[in-house]
């Protein structure tokens, strides 16, 4: 089921927030267990097939869970690295199988790809529970509530596209007796982070999307985008993804917070970032942590001198790159990242930060150059080659040429400075001032307005606190009015429930 | 303070989606409902504009014809369903949508099965109906057709999306600033105010370019024309499908003028493609016992003079309702026709080849009379067919 559906909106939501808060009144426990069927159910709405796969995964992983806890050192260590290889075995298979299988067997050209349909949300309900035995490993976690852990796993506001959940910040809201009780205030502030994440997604991601798609279409049936076209792929794909997703992580909060269960903040801004480094401290914040945590500090972090900090740091991105999805184009963001994050340690040893002392201008000129890579980096990531991003690459730099407004013609010819005028988004119907102000507008939101953390500040929306900014939201019945139209004409714009990007990852 | 804030947020939430449905379901964009109807203020439905197909099936089993018209745009434009010829059927519903295909139109009639009792169609059928580049078209969505229509298929797009609000907005506009334009008559037909049309010759031209130009390839007209089994199998299949829900069938080819489906496809060299499609149709009908007329050739109705104003044509494409009254009468009220003796031929197996013959002789006749039109005519083609751009070519006196 989609957040962004009638169907969720309107008929799941009111039942299983009345059913939870009912039930809970007389008996907590059964109060989960409602939770925990509600959110099978939202799973397997898309695909019944593999509610008994998550089930498997939960069964399994718990069983291991309580027998790591149980086991000595030795015996433990053995029992946590098989659950780790099973776990694994289970993503490459759904995950990666074709992908290894055209990349080896693919050099000699006869072979064929397995009929493999990738299970919803299994890199995050994997992730999850990978952190869970390594935590219980090393004696911070201990679970022997089955239920509670069933319901950290499926809880339905993260399962398909996190924000990826670590136990210890989930255990204890489970079993706190104020979570079984309707909170006016819980629900007011989950309400409207829902209703701005949906606004997020329908009004702004799915507009975005519709400059983008037809681009990136182009660039992948062969065609060099030139210099405008390429710059506006990469622009309007950069802004849909992030409200596409920070939209669904501020939906998935806010679903949750209904139900008095904070979740962890996903995103923070990360366009305003100002290095590389501040910026995966931004985006997808779940994950990034859940790298350092269970990736790159075990491979050693930087414990092992520059030479080894560096090629951990490699190894996690282009790992990182590899978890959104089984290609080359992947590995390759993964891997400009990964270089990214090197040159900025190296520029770090070289010029000791001190950025509060910097200037208003240099923060800006470094919130803009950050920007401007994370831009480029995206290309990969959306193009579905290596030529296609290369010939973004190229259209971005200005080697595929120039094309401006065909009415320019009698204007600028003359001056014969090589332009051509086949119009400034060739083979396209798009109009430049709609695409633009569109893009300029999305631009405005994500470097001037406070994020909707901040919005909702004083309310603690989610698990981290957060501080507020210049503005902030407040629960009077003139914002209740403003978030009711908000709520309302997205619910409208829901035409054709889109997917959400990261449920591929 | 929570509280307040709680209810005026629920509340104003569901205040604005009511208003919103309330909005659409008085204008009624795509002419579903008719709570109201207020000439300047929504008569004019544009919200069926580009949706045909869509507003068409959802319309159908709300109608629940007995009796379909179906077809291309040529059928939609051209034959009343309330028109006297057509009075020994009854409940009749125009199903016809601009630029079918064979494909779609078997999907249509499976749709039309399955949420009404039909007992008749006439299927007016066309040359590019049957192009195998492309087996469907505009707003054609296959999930929709097929199945039984349920509240969600009415209740989310036609009153609570983007698409019924911008609808609803462009139809209150285009009523209070047309209110004499009314296209949309709610038995499926489209009346002739959908033309407004002021230079014939030039629409005349328009269309064929449009029919012709090889640069049009998102239509995939004749030009490019292929034809394929599969586009055959989709009529037989259809054909099939009536015959075990025990539905009358009556076939026609449609009318187009000589310029268009005569000197057009013999510019682009499909003439002889064009005859074995009759061929075709005539032994596929033939062995399901099902009627089959053709209307089509160099006779009086389709050599009309090209001029202002014109009694049998919009353009090159679209007959008039007095051409559709003619056909109709033809096949079912053959006692009082008043057309034409030359206008109309039911094929048979047995006559089709003296059939062909004939059309070939008198596409002589008429290009020996008309010596210099044909010669102008296939000059502006011969451009067309080049790649001319519209404006080079004599369209540019239209309007």
């Amino acid at each position: 089921m989609l957040f962004n559906s009638h169907l969720f909106i309107f008929a799941y939501l009111p039942i299983v927030f009345i059913g939870f808060f009912v039930i809970s009144k007389s008996n907590s426990s059964l109060g989960m267990l409602w939770l925990g069927i509600s959110s099978l159910f939202f799973y397997g709405w898309w695909n019944p097939k593999f509610v008994s796969l998550l089930m498997a995964s939960i069964v399994l992983n718990y069983f291991f869970g309580n027998l790591i806890a149980r086991l000595n050192k030795n015996q433990s260590r053995i029992l946590l690295v098989t659950a780790l290889v099973l776990n694994i075995s289970l993503l490459i298979y759904f995950k990666y199988a074709n992908f290894f299988l055209s990349n080896i067997v693919g050099l000699g050209e006869n072979y064929s790809t397995l009929e493999i349909i990738l299970p919803l949300g299994i890199s995050f309900f994997t992730f999850t529970q990978i952190a869970f035995l390594v935590d219980v490993y090393k004696g911070i976690a201990r679970e022997f509530n089955f239920l509670q852990y069933m319901l950290f796993v499926t809880w339905f506001p993260h399962l398909i596209a996190g924000p990826v959940l670590h136990h210890k910040q989930m255990m204890p809201q489970f079993s706190r007796p104020e979570t079984f009780r309707p909170n006016i205030e819980s629900i007011s502030i989950g309400l409207s982070l829902f209703a701005l994440g949906l606004a997020k997604k329908v009004l702004l991601a799915d507009q975005f999307s519709m400059y983008a798609s037809p681009l990136f279409g182009q660039a992948a049936s062969g065609d060099n985008l030139m210099l405008v076209s390429a710059w506006f792929a990469a622009l309007a794909y950069t802004l849909q993804l992030y409200f596409d997703f920070s939209g669904y992580s501020d939906m998935a909060v806010g679903l949750s917070r209904i139900f008095n269960i904070k979740l962890p903040i996903n995103f923070d801004s990360p366009y305003k970032s100002k290095n590389i480094i501040e910026f995966w401290r931004r985006w997808h914040i779940t994950l990034s942590v859940f790298l350092r945590e269970y990736l790159y500090i075990p491979l050693g972090g930087n414990r092992k001198g520059k030479i080894r900090r560096y090629s951990n740091l490699m190894i996690t991105m282009l790992l990182g790159g590899l978890w959104h999805g089984a290609g080359w184009n992947f590995i390759l963001w993964g891997a400009i990242h990964g270089f990214l994050l090197v040159i900025n340690y190296l520029w770090r040893g070289i010029v000791s930060e001190n950025l509060h002392n910097s200037t208003r201008l240099s923060r800006g000129l470094s919130i803009f150059i950050t920007f401007v890579a994370v831009v480029f980096a995206w290309v990969p990531f959306r193009a579905t080659s290596i030529e296609a991003t290369f010939s973004i690459w190229g259209g971005m730099l200005g080697l595929n040429g120039i094309s401006v407004a065909t009415s320019l013609q009698s204007s600028l010819a003359p001056m014969g400075v090589g332009l051509l005028f086949s119009g400034w988004f060739p083979g396209t119907a798009l109009p430049i001032f709609e695409v633009i102000s569109w893009i300029g507008f999305g631009l405005f939101i994500i470097w001037v307005l406070p994020n909707t953390q901040e919005l909702f500040a004083k309310f603690s929306p989610a698990f981290d606190e957060v501080s507020g900014s210049y503005f902030s939201w407040k629960l009077t019945p003139i914002y209740g009015v403003m978030a009711g139209l908000l709520l309302a004409i997205s619910i409208i714009f829901i035409s054709k429930a889109s997917e959400f990007l990261y449920f591929q990852f | 303070m929570a509280k307040k804030y709680l209810i005026t947020f629920i509340v104003s939430t569901l205040g604005f989606l009511l208003l919103a449905m309330l909005g659409t379901a008085l204008v009624d964009p795509y002419g579903l409902y008719g709570l109201i109807k207020i000439t300047g203020f929504n008569q004019q439905k544009e919200g069926v504009r580009g949706k045909i197909r869509f507003v068409k099936s959802l319309e159908l089993p709300l109608r629940k014809p007995n009796t379909l018209l179906m077809g291309s745009s040529r059928v939609h434009d051209g034959i009343n369903p309330n028109i006297s010829e057509l009075k020994q059927f009854e409940n009749i519903y125009n199903y016809a949508v601009d630029m079918n295909r064979i494909y779609e139109t078997r999907l249509l009639v499976q749709h039309a099965v399955e949420n009404s009792k039909i007992k008749h169609l006439i299927l007016g059928l066309d040359f590019f109906m049957f192009n195998s580049l492309q087996r469907k078209n505009g707003d054609f969505d296959e999930a929709l057709i097929g199945h039984p229509v349920l509240i969600s298929n009415y209740l989310v797009p036609t009153f609570l999306s983007r698409n019924a609000v911008i609808d609803s907005y462009k139809t209150l506009r285009q009523s209070v600033q047309q209110p004499n334009r009314n296209e949309f008559l709610g038995n499926g037909f489209r009346p002739q105010a959908f033309y407004g049309l002021k230079n014939y010759p030039g629409v005349h031209y328009y269309t064929n370019y449009i029919f012709l130009s090889p640069q049009q390839s998102d239509t995939l007209y004749y030009s490019k024309m292929q034809t394929d089994d599969q586009a055959y199998n989709e009529l037989i299949m259809l054909l099939e499908l009536c015959k075990s829900k025990g539905i009358d069938v009556h076939l026609f080819i449609n009318p187009a003028h000589a310029s268009l489906d005569g000197e057009g496809i013999r510019a682009v060299g499909k003439w002889t493609m064009f005859e074995n499609w009759k061929r075709r149709l005539t032994s596929i009908s033939a062995s399901y016992a099902v009627d089959l007329w053709d209307f089509s050739g160099y006779n009086s109705i389709t050599t009309e003079r090209v001029s202002t104003p014109m009694n049998y044509y919009w353009d090159s494409s679209h007959y008039t309702e007095l051409v559709g009254g003619y056909m109709m009468s033809r096949m079912f009220e053959p006692h009082n026709y008043k057309g034409p003796r030359d206008f109309g031929f039911q094929l048979t197996s047995k006559n089709i080849e003296g059939h062909l013959k004939s059309i070939r002789d008198d596409r002589e006749r008429y290009a020996q009379a008309n010596r210099s039109y044909i010669d102008s005519l296939n000059y502006d083609y011969k451009a067309i067919i080049d790649g001319a751009p519209l404006d080079q070519i004599r369209v540019k006196d239209m309007y």
